[in-house]
């Protein structure tokens, strides 16, 4: 146990075992509903298992003293090799997962996740808006129930807020933000980055230079929990008539 | 005319030849670390962990500066951070890992003289070969990287090699599928596929033009065989084949050590496409996306940063179709694919400087002039 290499060879079956028990505990414990969509989910189940393969396998090579193939290396390269790789298991581990562009963390919060209400989100009324060009009386009464995050931007008046979910094609880093505009008087204290519930009906103000489509809410409830599942994603979109 | 490009040595050594040695074509891989450790003396080792101990607190002061500048808190930000690296790493894995796989595999049950028999001598059917793999093997810009690796070792001559590597994350099965289902069969599908077959091909028939002319600086450059001429013949029989157990456990010590040497490279390319798209706002970058040059100069540069794995990356460019040109669209989903940030830093690892500039400046120059052309013929 004397030469480097050893110790290596030893710290690189733990490591690969964590990667895999990381991987598979994430995936059974629906945390990667923050990392990437969830069709993909089988390529996580995949890792688990090959990191598992590979670092029980290089247990075995440690256990009957065989070197790892690169053993010329020098020690403090392999220690780097070893140190880099640990990078994402320590984020994993230790920085807690979260929605983006929601402050309240879509994993355990003390709050139950809600159930995401029947029908359209808010993703398929604004695709619809801006995409299928329904004339603008095809919006103007119909009821919603929507949950979403609120957004402060600069610029809204008092009783007024953006209301957007993330869609999520394949992963975190390729998301993009559809919303629609709230018109809510009372609610200028919920905070920005806050989950909600909105409840009232839709109407197209076409004051400005380009129609918008709004909510005029009954209800906003900001106490709720984030939903199971924090983001859209394309195969759940809800087709409209003749889309 | 093209040179024909010599066959690399067929009982080659893990370690990297060094310039002198290397017989022309051969594989120029990023050099091994030396077989000896220098001595430092105990005083040397202190002074050495001090410094870079001093330029982590320094680098660090100066992030969190550059963080407060940006009116960033650094808490929310490392979240943000951290849910993006780790999405494009959790993403990106399997497909390393099944690089790794393959290129244990190859190690262990693919001899050298196997290599050379399958490749064809004349340059052009050579890369044509490389082409053709790269639209059978289901590997990603990942995954390919440690396939290529231990291709070359066996021998693989390197323009094949490089074709391969190019054409393969985005002309492989998997990805045709998921063009089809974005796009469907139309103009953007067959450019993505012929831009790539030709950029691909270009880069490797510059190699073995740049290996070829190499050989004969050096007076090296060998006489073209008959054409009737066997395959390459091999200096000893080949020695009697390890028992399959054994073979598997070499596959898997070699998967290992390639997941180790490329993973790094990964996680620091993951890192730091995660850090731009977190500091860089996207819109400042889509803004700018205008115009039948800039746009597709700007597409170049939101796939470097952005490195989406080239099996979904059409589902991400159908979001850019009607916004950016259809030049634009198609360098995103050519040049990405073929470089971008933590590939580049995976190439890095795996060969020399040389041959990662060829690497880089063909596809980027190819496609871009490529998109900006069609953009031009279109507007007239």
């Amino acid at each position: 146990m004397d030469e480097p290499w050893e110790w290596t060879g030893l710290a690189r079956a733990g490591l690969l075992l964590a990667l895999g028990t990381y991987f598979g505990s994430s995936y059974l414990s629906g945390n990667l509903n923050n990392y990437i969509n969830p069709e993909y989910n089988w390529l996580v189940l995949l890792s688990a298992g090959l990191f598992g393969l590979l670092g029980l396998a290089q247990a075995a090579r440690f256990v009957r003293g065989h070197a790892p193939e690169h053993s010329h290396a020098p020690a403090q390269a392999a220690w780097g090799r070893l140190a880099v790789l640990a990078v994402p298991l320590a984020l994993g581990i230790f920085v807690p997962g979260q929605t983006l562009g929601a402050s309240a963390a879509a994993g355990p919060s003390g709050k139950p996740p809600t159930a995401e209400p029947p029908g359209r989100t808010v993703v398929d009324w604004g695709r619809a808006f801006h995409y299928h060009g329904y004339p603008n009386s095809f919006y103007e009464g119909q009821a919603v129930d929507l949950i979403g995050v609120v957004v402060r931007e600069g610029g809204l008046p008092a009783g007024q807020f953006a209301f957007a979910r993330l869609v999520m094609r394949h992963c975190a880093a390729d998301t993009y933000a559809v919303g629609l505009l709230v018109v809510a008087p009372g609610t200028d204290s919920i905070a920005d980055g806050s989950w909600a519930r909105v409840t009232g009906t839709l109407h197209v103000d076409l004051q400005p230079r380009d129609p918008v489509l709004e909510i005029r809410a009954r209800d906003v409830d900001a106490t709720i929990g984030p939903p199971e599942f924090p983001y859209i994603y394309p195969q759940n979109f809800v087709s409209f008539p003749g889309s | 005319m093209i040179e024909q490009e010599p066959r690399p040595s067929l009982a080659r050594p893990r370690r990297a030849p060094s310039p002198a040695e290397a017989p022309a074509g051969a594989i120029p891989l990023a050099p091994a670390p030396p077989a000896i450790q220098p001595a430092h003396s105990p005083a040397t080792t202190r002074r050495a962990w001090i410094t870079r101990g001093l330029a982590v607190i320094l680098g660090g002061e100066l992030f969190l500066t550059l963080l407060q500048r940006l009116g960033l808190e650094p808490a929310a930000w490392l979240r943000t951070f951290s849910v993006i690296f780790l999405s494009i790493f959790i993403e990106a894995a399997p497909f390393l890992l099944l690089g790794a796989l393959v290129a244990g595999l190859i190690d262990a049950f693919i001899r050298p003289e196997q290599i050379t028999r399958w490749v064809p001598r004349h340059p052009v059917l050579a890369v044509g070969v490389g082409t053709v793999a790269g639209f059978i093997f289901p590997v990603c810009e990942c995954g390919v990287v440690p396939v290529v690796r231990q291709l070359y070792a066996k021998g693989l001559p390197r323009a094949v090699g490089i074709t391969f590597l190019l054409a393969a994350p985005v002309m492989n099965p998997i990805v045709l599928v998921s063009t089809i289902t974005a796009f469907g069969f139309g103009p953007l599908l067959v450019g993505r596929y012929l831009i790539t077959a030709s950029v691909a091909m270009t880069a490797g028939l510059l190699v073995s033009w740049s290996a070829g002319r190499a050989a004969r600086r050096r007076g090296m450059a060998p006489a073209a065989p008959p054409a009737e001429s066997p395959p390459a013949p091999v200096a000893a029989p080949p020695a009697p084949r390890p028992a399959l157990r054994t073979r598997l456990d070499t596959a898997l010590g070699v998967a290992t050590d390639e997941l180790f040497e490329m993973g790094r490279y990964l996680v620091v390319g993951c890192a730091l496409a995660a850090a731009l798209q977190t500091l860089v706002k996207q819109d400042l970058l889509l803004a700018l996306g205008q115009g039948p040059i800039v746009s597709v100069l700007v597409m170049q540069g939101l796939a470097f940063i952005l490195s989406v794995c080239s099996t979904v990356d059409a589902f991400l460019a159908l979001t850019f179709v009607g916004t950016f040109s259809t030049g634009a669209v198609l360098t995103f989903l050519t040049c990405g694919p073929m470089v971008d940030l933590k590939s580049t830093l995976m190439f890095l690892g795996a060969f020399d400087r040389k041959t990662v500039a060829w690497l880089v400046a063909v596809p980027v120059v190819l496609t871009g002039a490529i998109g900006i052309t069609l953009n031009l013929i279109h507007a007239f």
